[in-house]
């Protein structure tokens, strides 16, 4: 046996080279001397987040599929689908990234077809997005911000909402008909748990802050154990897996923050007032 | 988890190119360094003494494994995440499984090929959970990985470097594409250098579908990168 696939056409043998060709990654000295420490000593340093566990695999019978299957096909067709988001204003110059595509902020209709549930978003340094997923809450994706944006709970008895924030900071804040409803927002190293409220969630290179303006957030390292972070005050996250840190908001977030808050509900307030 | 598999006495290579096994051989006509990666100066292979001082954990044995196989695992698993952040975290989660694991270690065998075993299941882990499942569906949520990631050989010419680094970028993220058991196939064979024979035992298929897996993995490798490279 040669072992190796028989008549392989240039460009596979081309392929093979190239991937024998690659050099190893350059190991981070700080990283390897970690990950020897705590190998030795066979726990993980403390405060250290754990992977993600693997879901379960289902070995679902037929009889269950079937009618589960007719069920959602009656659910898509019957309910109605949730409400999309809505650009209330792009500020800045160029386009933002949206799941990989550059769509220019002047096209907002193309923009506003774009913002679906689950779209990855990046925007450049000069540019900033109000949205809004209307009677739930508004989002202020700030200059630099690459963000998964939530979508509506699915189903009519379902209350969970999903985003993550991978960098950059977002701001949110909850209208009165999200009661009920849960936002959990993840980070490469943080969980947070909305369940009403205003807040900012910062990603930067050393970790997750979680600033609240109103209201009480519940964050934790991924995995670990959550608190309750209550109005004006903030906590951070490590990435290096550092027990989290508490303090008090810093002024010029708090400003932001209300600000954004008090735009939002003057919207909804002349929303309410236009009608007859 | 199961103990440690491979078939070669302590002190020996795993089947690498140029060790003068046929798995060896095989993969890797050439010997021109590229085989281990990461491991110029490695430290040797293990004794069956060492093998055994492993599995009462002492702390002198552990940190010889650690120093031989800990840029191997990183490699194979930085290949098959693209992203640097998750690599460190899955190759360190490996060691601690392997630590709660080192009375299995069975000393009269090499114990790459079950490290491997392990950095493996660690992946599909990941790529079995609800969190990574949740980033991959809406974007690669990984920054593309970045080329100067890699150890630069100090002789290139600036140009030439550049040259390389941008081969190395296209031909990670056409690899990242991949599925994941044709991209766990094409790292093994090509990137780690091992034999059909050793990649079924580590991804726990029959050595058939471990060969096929790999020609449907070049193919499609060869389809991503179609005009790509120079």
């Amino acid at each position: 046996m040669t072992g190796e696939p028989e008549g392989l056409t240039p460009s596979e043998s081309r392929a093979r080279e190239a991937v024998r060709s690659l050099a190893p990654p350059l190991v981070d000295p700080a990283f390897r001397e970690r990950a020897k420490r705590d190998f030795l000593a066979g726990v993980p340093a403390r405060g250290r987040v754990p992977l993600p566990r693997p879901r379960p695999a289902l070995r679902p019978a037929w009889w269950v599929v079937a009618p589960a299957l007719a069920l959602a096909a009656i659910a898509l067709v019957v309910l109605p689908s949730g409400p999309a988001w809505r650009v209330v204003s792009a500020d800045g110059e160029g386009a933002a990234i949206v799941d990989h595509r550059p769509i220019p902020l002047a096209h907002t209709a193309d923009l506003a077809r774009a913002l679906k549930p689950g779209a990855r978003i990046g925007v450049g340094p000069d540019t900033r997005l109000e949205l809004e997923l209307k009677g739930h809450l508004a989002l202020q994706v700030t200059p630099g911000t690459e963000l998964v944006l939530p979508g509506p709970p699915r189903g009519w008895s379902s209350h969970d909402m999903r985003a993550v924030v991978w960098s950059g900071e977002v701001r949110i804040t909850t209208e009165a008909s999200f009661a009920g409803d849960r936002l959990t927002i993840e980070t490469p190293e943080a969980a947070v748990l909305v369940t009403g409220t205003t807040l900012a969630v910062i990603r930067d290179a050393e970790g997750t802050c979680v600033c609240v303006c109103e209201g009480t957030v519940e964050v934790g390292p991924r995995g670990g154990p959550m608190a309750r972070v209550t109005r004006d005050r903030r906590r951070f996250v490590f990435r290096d897996g550092r027990p989290p840190e508490d303090a008090a908001i810093r002024e010029v977030e708090g400003v932001e923050l209300v600000a954004f808050r008090n735009r939002h509900r003057a919207r909804l307030e002349g929303r309410a007032s236009d009608r007859p | 988890m199961g103990s440690a598999t491979g078939a070669r006495e302590p002190g020996r290579s795993s089947p690498r190119k140029g060790d003068g096994s046929p798995e060896g051989n095989e993969a890797r006509s050439d010997t021109s360094g590229t085989g281990d990666r990461g491991s110029s100066g490695r430290p040797e292979d293990l004794t069956r003494a060492q093998l055994e001082a492993v599995r009462r954990r002492d702390p002198e044995a552990l940190g010889a494994l650690f120093e031989r196989y800990f840029e191997r695992i990183f490699g194979f698993v930085y290949r098959l995440l693209s992203e640097r952040g998750l690599a460190e975290d899955v190759t360190q989660e490996v060691f601690l499984k392997v630590h709660r694991a080192a009375h299995q270690i069975d000393p009269t065998r090499d114990p790459g090929p079950w490290l491997m075993t392990v950095a493996h299941n660690a992946c599909r882990d990941l790529w079995r959970s609800g969190a990574y499942r949740m980033g991959r569906r809406t974007s690669a949520l990984d920054e593309a990985p970045r080329a100067h990631e890699t150890v630069s050989r100090s002789a290139d010419d600036p140009e030439q470097r550049l040259l390389r680094e941008e081969r190395e970028r296209l031909v990670q993220e056409a690899i990242s594409k991949l599925p994941e058991p044709l991209r766990v196939a094409v790292v093994l064979r090509d990137y780690q250098g091992l034999g059909h024979e050793e990649i079924a035992t580590i991804t726990g298929v029959h050595h058939d579908a471990a060969r096929k897996r790999y020609s449907r993995a070049l193919a499609a490798l060869a389809r991503l990168l179609e005009g790509k490279l120079r």
